[in-house]
């Protein structure tokens, strides 16, 4: 009962309101929610998930342009004292100052995923870790993050899929979202998680492969 | 380009002057799994 309730409210507000406004303040109250919560707001598990995870040497970062794309408030460049540029990219930019990112060793820009304010193949490295469902256009986005990497660039993506879509999370699809980069990007690596805990990288973390023989509802 | 320490991927040489993807990709449906009292 409650859920219907809130799932109302939420309707006749983002009619108010519109979307993008309702949206907006649901991600800027999760963020402030997590910062209560934790205290300060940690970031150490990008560094890991770069370097560790994707396997990437630091040298290779040497001099870099790094962008990422969705970043949040958490400050999730701060490791990479290596790169030239470390640009986080995010519509709530701007309101994430309030909750301390003016200190953070990285630039943020305030912009949405499917209209990057940067030229053809300015970056050398993209990331979008936990965020691509979170973008308006899907397919506009895509776009884009294809047209900023440099060529011989690379794009890391870290997402789930098969999410029930949400305000903050609206854009829904399926393992084959990979198939939307490829050709105009070189498939080097995919890899397939079963979900094993609460949150995204704590389950990729598990490192438990989705077993696809295994045909039943999960 | 050069990755370290993936055994399977140790160098990648750009061919066709393109750039690249490395993806990781988490179902969010087989936490079902383990409600179901199913081994995951």
């Amino acid at each position: 009962m409650n859920n219907l309730i809130i799932g109302a409210y939420n309707r006749i507000l983002s009619f108010i309101e519109g979307p993008r406004k309702t949206k907006a303040k649901y991600e800027l109250k999760y963020w402030k929610t997590r910062k209560a919560i934790e205290g300060s707001l940690s970031n150490t598990h990008f560094e890991h998930f770069f370097i560790t995870h994707f396997a990437l040497d630091q040298a290779f970062l040497n001099g870099k342009k790094i962008l990422d794309i969705g970043c949040g408030p958490r400050g999730s460049l701060e490791w990479a004292d290596m790169a030239s540029q470390r640009i986080g990219l995010d519509p709530l930019a701007n309101s994430y100052r309030e909750i301390g990112t003016g200190a953070h060793r990285m630039q943020y820009v305030t912009a949405r995923a499917q209209r990057i304010p940067f030229p053809d193949g300015y970056f050398d490295v993209v990331s979008c870790f936990n965020s691509l469902d979170h973008v308006d256009d899907l397919e506009q986005s895509i776009s884009e993050i294809i047209r900023v990497i440099a060529p011989g660039g690379l794009f890391l993506l870290l997402t789930d899929v098969h999410r029930d879509p949400a305000y903050t999370e609206p854009a829904v699809f399926s393992w084959n979202v990979v198939e939307e980069f490829v050709p105009s990007l070189g498939l080097v690596e995919e890899k397939h998680y079963e979900k094993s805990a609460d949150g995204m990288y704590q389950s990729i973390e598990a490192n438990i492969p989705y077993d696809h023989s295994q045909r039943s509802p999960r | 380009m050069e990755r370290a320490k993936n055994p399977t991927v140790s160098v990648i040489i750009p061919t066709y002057n393109q750039a690249y993807l490395l993806a990781s990709i988490l179902d969010q449906n087989s936490g079902k799994l383990s409600a179901e009292g199913k081994t995951l």
